[in-house]
């Protein structure tokens, strides 16, 4: 009988494929709340995103024990203090994204690294804001995107801020547009369809949950 | 009878279809992230409590701990892979595999402790340190157990497979008349005996769901040392070994009744002779290909 067994090898293989995707995958272990506005210039152009990180009491507390950071609610950080946690923060290895993404008409535009890096614990949580820079300024007309989140599903993002241009924006509008599961399914179950077979399913589960922030200009 | 294993092994996988390809377990896990985003937030303030000497935070904290383990045990993860495989592959019964998944999540709690406090306080080293080389150098070396293991049953899967296909040659000898009743076993066949779960097994599969620590673990170990919590900090490690272990087990029954069903159903002829070891040579494959593919990915580099 060698038609079922092949088509059990395949299943094993398909299988293999998606386990191996989803265990590395799926997991989220950090929660990460907050943010990623548009600057514009005074020509109404994207020059950079303002980014907020709100990360998750307990991934908070984790680092504040791993810099021997004061970790109690009450007790400010230095500015020596707030200066270390905002570098521990902006060292990025190198293949990581970043884990906000731009992308003009669809097409991704590419974005500097973390620069002008403030960090504090606010509340039990650490908070970090950045600034990464577009390469080519431009005007968001039709349309522009901004998504946030991490491909391999480690980290959980979630646009808790309003979305707020910050400069000229004038004949801008932003708009959020959260993950919402039953809104979203249909989306979700064409996304499982189209992908191909040799590729890994879960490779960008964190992108199908993104909360995404839809900019849109005269 | 036959006909019905068949049907109900028509009707899981189409079940498990629909749930993959319906959205509905993508939807449960981003669900399930949820909610550990709550127990995390939950986590921190009852630490927190705990260290302002609140000492019944401890049992909340335990107690949100299993919570962690459960929820986190929702995805996709290694230990539920080799619990899979070891039931696809052995003859264990439901219950041994179900206590095998208890013992190798506590396992996994063990070596999370041992880790970071043995790093912590024999070797006086840096939190940095330990979480670099659990996530490095330790990871990887689990990753490589487990291809082991895929190795080892796929091995003896292959060894099953040459003798159940020199028996099947067998039954085809002028011998045996029609209805001799060759579908039964006649003593211990060396097939039967390679798919036997001996202690070997039980502790290779242990060891691999221990070999891999879970982060969330570390990272509250690492909180509870520096905060001289330390016996707190077991005591969650350990509950969320419980909490893992409980989906892990649940995990191990439905896959033990899949090997049962789909043995049954293909009976006690050449394709019954075969089935066994094409399930371990499958289940040993399967966890080749991730434990390499894991590996290689985890590699420096």
């Amino acid at each position: 009988m060698p038609e079922p067994r092949r088509a059990r090898f395949r299943t094993g293989l398909a299988l293999a494929a998606c386990l191996s995707a989803g265990s590395a995958a799926a997991h989220p272990h950090v929660f990460i709340d907050g943010g990623a506005n548009p600057v514009f210039d005074a020509e109404g152009r994207i020059t950079a995103l303002h980014v907020t990180w709100i990360y998750d009491p307990f991934t908070s507390l984790y680092m504040a024990e791993e810099l021997g950071l004061p970790s109690d609610p009450d007790t400010p950080l230095s500015a020596e203090e707030r200066a270390s946690l905002a570098r521990y923060q902006t060292e990025w290895t190198e293949g990581f994204e970043g884990d906000s993404y731009l992308t003009r008409d669809g097409t991704p535009v590419a974005l500097s690294g973390p620069l002008e890096a403030d960090a504090e614990i606010s509340e039990g949580r650490v908070v970090i804001r950045f600034l990464r820079r577009v390469e080519t300024p431009f005007r968001p007309a039709p349309e522009a995107e901004i998504a946030v989140y991490d491909p391999s599903y480690y980290t959980a993002y979630a646009i808790t801020d309003a979305p707020e241009a910050e400069g000229n924006a004038a004949g801008c509008s932003l708009t959020l547009d959260p993950f919402e599961p039953t809104q979203d399914l249909a989306a979700l179950q064409q996304s499982l369809f189209d992908i191909p077979a040799d590729e890994d399913p879960d490779q960008d589960l964190g992108g199908l949950f993104a909360d995404r922030i839809e900019i849109r200009c005269d | 009878m036959r006909l019905t294993a068949i049907l109900a092994l028509l009707v899981l996988a189409a079940l498990i279809a629909f749930v993959w390809w319906s959205g509905a377990y993508q939807t449960l896990l981003w669900w399930a992230a949820r909610q550990q985003h709550v127990v995390q937030t939950a986590l921190a303030s009852r630490i927190q409590a705990l260290r302002s000497g609140d000492g019944a935070a401890f049992w909340s904290l335990v107690g949100l701990c299993a919570g962690y383990g459960f929820l986190h045990a929702l995805g996709p993860g290694h230990g539920k892979l080799l619990v899979t495989g070891g039931s696809l592959a052995t003859q264990v019964s439901a219950r041994r595999m179900a206590l095998i998944a208890l013992a190798g999540s506590l396992a996994q709690a063990g070596a999370a402790i041992l880790i970071v406090y043995g790093s912590l306080a024999l070797l006086s080293g840096t939190v940095k340190g330990t979480m670099a080389a659990s996530e490095g150098w330790i990871t990887a070396f689990g990753n490589a157990a487990i291809a082991l293991i895929g190795g080892w049953l796929l091995l003896r899967g292959a060894r099953g497979m040459r003798a159940a296909l020199r028996a099947g040659h067998h039954a085809h000898d002028p011998g045996h008349g029609p209805g001799c009743g060759c579908s039964h076993a006649h003593g211990p066949d060396p097939e039967a005996v390679a798919r036997a779960a001996g202690p070997m097994d039980t502790a290779l599969l242990i060891f691999g769901m221990a070999a891999r620590p879970c982060t969330g673990a570390l990272m509250i170990l690492v909180i509870a040392w520096r905060m001289d919590l330390r016996l707190a900090g077991v005591a969650s490690v350990l509950a969320m070994g419980l909490g893992t272990a409980a989906f892990t087990a649940l995990v191990a029954v439905l896959a033990v009744t899949s090997r049962d069903t789909a043995l049954f159903a293909t009976g006690g002829g050449q394709a019954g002779r075969i089935a066994a070891p094409a399930l371990q040579i499958g289940a040993g494959l399967t966890i080749l290909v991730i434990g390499a593919s894991l590996a290689s990915t985890a590699l420096p580099g």
